[in-house]
């Protein structure tokens, strides 16, 4: 959350993201059709598409979790998975994981200072407030219910700096005082001038943003603005008279 | 100025002592104790056990000039086997498996890769070499005991550990340099053949060209001879052993993500003996999936029948590899069978246990039917009818192993009669085969009854036993169906009615067959009846009262 970038490289003036002709294919099974993206830095995005239009793989792509079989990306101008894009992103992937052996708290310490935030427990102990997790702080997050561990993830997602926010279904499981609260975190974060992308169904969410993307079957159909756009069309399965065969933009 | 790397290594090495304590401090020393105890009795029951099966009868002059002949290019062959293995680990994302947690929370934060993953990869050097080390020691020191005018055993035992800890080294350093290279699955496969290939030609070939690995053998038999050649092979392995501890940084953060989540399943089932799920993750570790175009469509006269049909269909869909791997288990379990009939009789346990797995990958249908408890269950037919009509393709399809058995088997003994027999025995074999991995499926299924919980009212020592046989039965089944060949040795031996004597011991493997298949149709009635028994016993009564 707060964003002191002492000890971290300097930001550089690039766009926050930068996907060239991305894809992803398992053998011979294509995940992820070609896919080029450009996000500018402090852009607000809602990155949308059914089960398994490739939300997740283009997250992942994106934060150098998995390898693109062709293509390229980079974040805020360093090549996705550099020492300096891992300083500069955030990703919140939709399956929260956690060491057993560590308290919530270990967590935040672990998690601030590998990313060399020396003075994080005032942080710290605002995001768990924020999120109604401060009295758990002491226990073990890997035993928490659903949405006690998304509400972990997002803490630990908001600990560190970042200029790239990337979120995955990040209100599956949350109750409405969670969903409050991370809403207020994602406007905060754009609000300091970072980029925040979220892949999400919730419209809650998306009526926030002013650009959304969407994909179905692996291909980008939609990026474009908000206005004028049924977002349920861009969600179903098959598209309505093909009417967002291309790029809105 | 300070640089966020070193900051962050920082917090890793503060919160790796941290935890560390943590471990120390939740540690239960009663159970430590335990496993040591545990891993020193099984270790030195072991040992005693392969001394009962070396002896101490001393080697003749003829079996030690075998010994100085065949010790470097077979130890080679081993070494070979395990680099071939170690390559094709390291192009499926191994050797390293962090946890999950480290994945998203170190890896993705600003810190050197390397530094993070060269602690886990000396440890997987120390534990394969210390492992490798045990083993070559142990093996060395027992055939140092048959060794006419043998030097101090300590020397075998010496020898012995620097070449295991060699081939433990290999390993580990094959993986490493074959994921921090990347190189492609294709390009692992044709370097891990081309090597082992050379390797089993120059010890199949019984020539004096050297194979890539005789430096291993070479190395073991320190105690008799010095070769300047084999220690300039330990110093490569120890140089590339630290060229690939430099590659780690280079590795595939998706490879690693895959792995820590499942690594971590894949002990939990190991230490279940849930081989199901031990087979389905490590398949899963491999990327090894299913086909999704048939190799050919199922004729319409196969799927008449709609569960021997699905079988067909399920078979359709195997990878290229699966089948290769099969066929090499195929060979592997032929092999050993004609080796147990010329007289190394443990070889028997070896083709059962290859048979074993091939039958676990070929009951794939069943396993399938087994996975899908609910879905079962919901049909209109009675359990144990389905599973026993599951059998029918795993049997059928088991007999296609047959005639590379048969090919394997005459290249060994070319004669006439080894067609004969190898058809005869290798149809029980594979059969048994299938029988153990069906077991081992069926019983993994859940009973209906619900008497899963039943054996947690049981003491320990009662319900452990009960767990160890359960595990090793199916195996066991397998093995047994191998030993006819054992028959058909002593038949010759002694000049006995060869052909009765195998056809008796196959045709006890035949009623052993045909009671596994009788178990898969009435096992839930057969639970039912003893349910039945037991909860109309008096004391169950009196308890119920």
């Amino acid at each position: 959350m707060a964003r002191t970038r002492q000890n971290i490289h300097a930001p550089v003036q690039a766009a926050a993201l930068h996907v060239s002709n991305v894809a992803k294919s398992y053998g011979t099974s294509p995940a992820l059709d070609p896919i080029t993206l450009e996000v500018a830095e402090g852009e607000r995005i809602a990155l949308i598409g059914h089960n398994g239009s490739g939300k997740t793989t283009m997250m992942r792509i994106a934060a150098g979790l998995l390898d693109a079989s062709q293509g390229s990306v980079s974040i805020c101008g360093h090549a996705s998975g550099s020492l300096s894009a891992r300083a500069s992103l955030s990703f919140i992937a939709d399956q929260p994981t956690f060491y057993d052996d560590l308290t919530l708290w270990e967590h935040m310490e672990y998690v601030a200072r590998l990313h060399g935030v020396e003075e994080w427990e005032q942080t710290a102990a605002d995001l768990l407030d924020h999120l109604g997790l401060y009295d758990r702080a002491d226990e073990m997050p890997n035993r928490f219910s659903r949405g006690l561990k998304q509400k972990s993830a997002i803490a630990l997602g908001f600990i560190r700096p970042f200029d790239l926010l990337l979120v995955d279904e990040p209100f599956v499981g949350l109750d409405a005082s969670g969903k409050e609260a991370l809403l207020e975190l994602l406007a905060s974060a754009s609000e300091n001038g970072s980029t925040v992308i979220v892949a999400t169904h919730e419209l809650g969410f998306v009526h926030t943003v002013k650009r959304i993307v969407a994909l179905r079957d692996g291909r980008l159909v939609y990026d474009g603005p908000t206005e004028g756009i049924d977002v349920d069309s861009l969600v179903r399965t098959e598209d309505p008279a093909g009417e967002h065969d291309g790029e809105g933009k | 100025m300070v640089t966020s790397a070193t900051i962050g290594i920082d917090a890793l090495h503060a919160m790796r002592t941290d935890r560390r304590k943590h471990r120390v401090e939740e540690m239960d020393w009663f159970e430590a104790l335990y496993r040591v105890y545990l891993a020193a009795f099984l270790g030195g029951g072991a040992i005693f056990f392969l001394s009962g099966l070396v002896g101490d009868a001393t080697f003749t002059p003829s079996d030690m000039a075998n010994i100085h002949t065949h010790t470097p290019h077979v130890l080679g062959l081993i070494t070979a086997l395990t680099v071939f293995i170690g390559l094709r680990s390291g192009a499926n994302g191994g050797p390293l498996a962090v946890e999950d947690a480290e994945v998203r929370h170190v890896l993705m934060a600003p810190v050197s890769h390397a530094q993070v993953l060269r602690h886990p990869a000396i440890q997987r050097f120390r534990t394969f070499a210390f492992a490798g080390a045990i083993a070559g020691g142990t093996a060395n020191q027992l055939l140092g005991r048959r060794v006419p005018d043998a030097p101090a055993l300590g020397l075998f035992a010496l020898y012995g550990a620097i070449a295991g800890a060699i081939v433990g080294l290999l390993f580990v350093a094959s993986a490493l340099l074959a994921h921090g290279l990347g190189l492609a699955r294709w390009m692992t496969t044709a370097i891990a053949t081309i090597l082992f290939g050379w390797q089993v030609a120059v010890t199949v070939g019984d020539t004096n060209i050297a194979g890539p690995f005789d430096f291993v053998g070479g190395m073991s038999m320190g105690w008799s001879r010095v070769h300047f050649v084999d220690f300039v092979g330990a110093a490569l392995v120890l140089i590339l052993s630290l060229l690939s501890i430099t590659l780690v940084g280079r590795f595939s953060l998706e490879a690693l993500a895959r792995r820590s989540a499942l690594v971590s399943q894949l002990k939990f089932a190991v230490t279940l003996q849930d081989v199901r799920t031990v087979v389905l993750l490590r398949r899963q570790l491999s990327q090894e999936h299913m086909r999704v175009k048939p190799w050919v469509k199922v004729p319409r006269v196969l799927r008449r029948d709609v569960v021997v049909g699905r079988g067909f269909r399920s078979l359709m869909h195997f990878p290229l590899r699966r089948v290769i791997r099969m066929k090499l288990l195929n060979i592997t379990a032929a092999a050993a069978l004609v080796l147990a009939w010329r007289g190394t009789t443990p070889l028997v346990v070896v083709a059962g246990l290859s048979l074993f797995v091939l039958g676990l990958d070929v009951v794939e249908p069943l396993s399938q039917e087994v996975d899908q408890p609910d879905r079962t269950d919901s049909l209109p037919l009675e359990r144990g009818y389905l599973m026993s009509k599951h059998l029918v393709v795993p049997a059928l399809a088991s007999l296609f192993f047959l005639p590379a058995g048969v090919v394997a088997a005459f290249i060994m003994e070319p004669q006439a009669s080894t067609v004969a027999y190898a058809v005869l025995l290798g149809i029980v074999a594979l059969l048994g085969g299938v029988a153990g991995a069906a077991i081992n499926s069926v019983k993994g299924a859940p009973d209906p009854l619900g008497g899963a919980n039943e054996g947690l009212a049981l003491p320990p020592e009662v319900s452990g036993m009960g767990t160890v046989i359960r595990s090793a039965w199916p195996p066991a089944v397998s093995i047994i169906a191998c030993l006819p060949v054992l028959a058909l040795r002593y038949g010759v031996e002694n000049q006995s009615d060869i052909l009765g004597n195998t056809l008796r011991a196959v045709g006890g493997v035949v009623i052993l067959l045909v009671l596994v298949a009788g178990w898969v149709r009435q096992r839930d009635a057969i639970h039912a009846y003893f349910r039945n028994i037991k909860s109309s016993s008096p004391s169950s009564t009196t308890e119920s009262n």
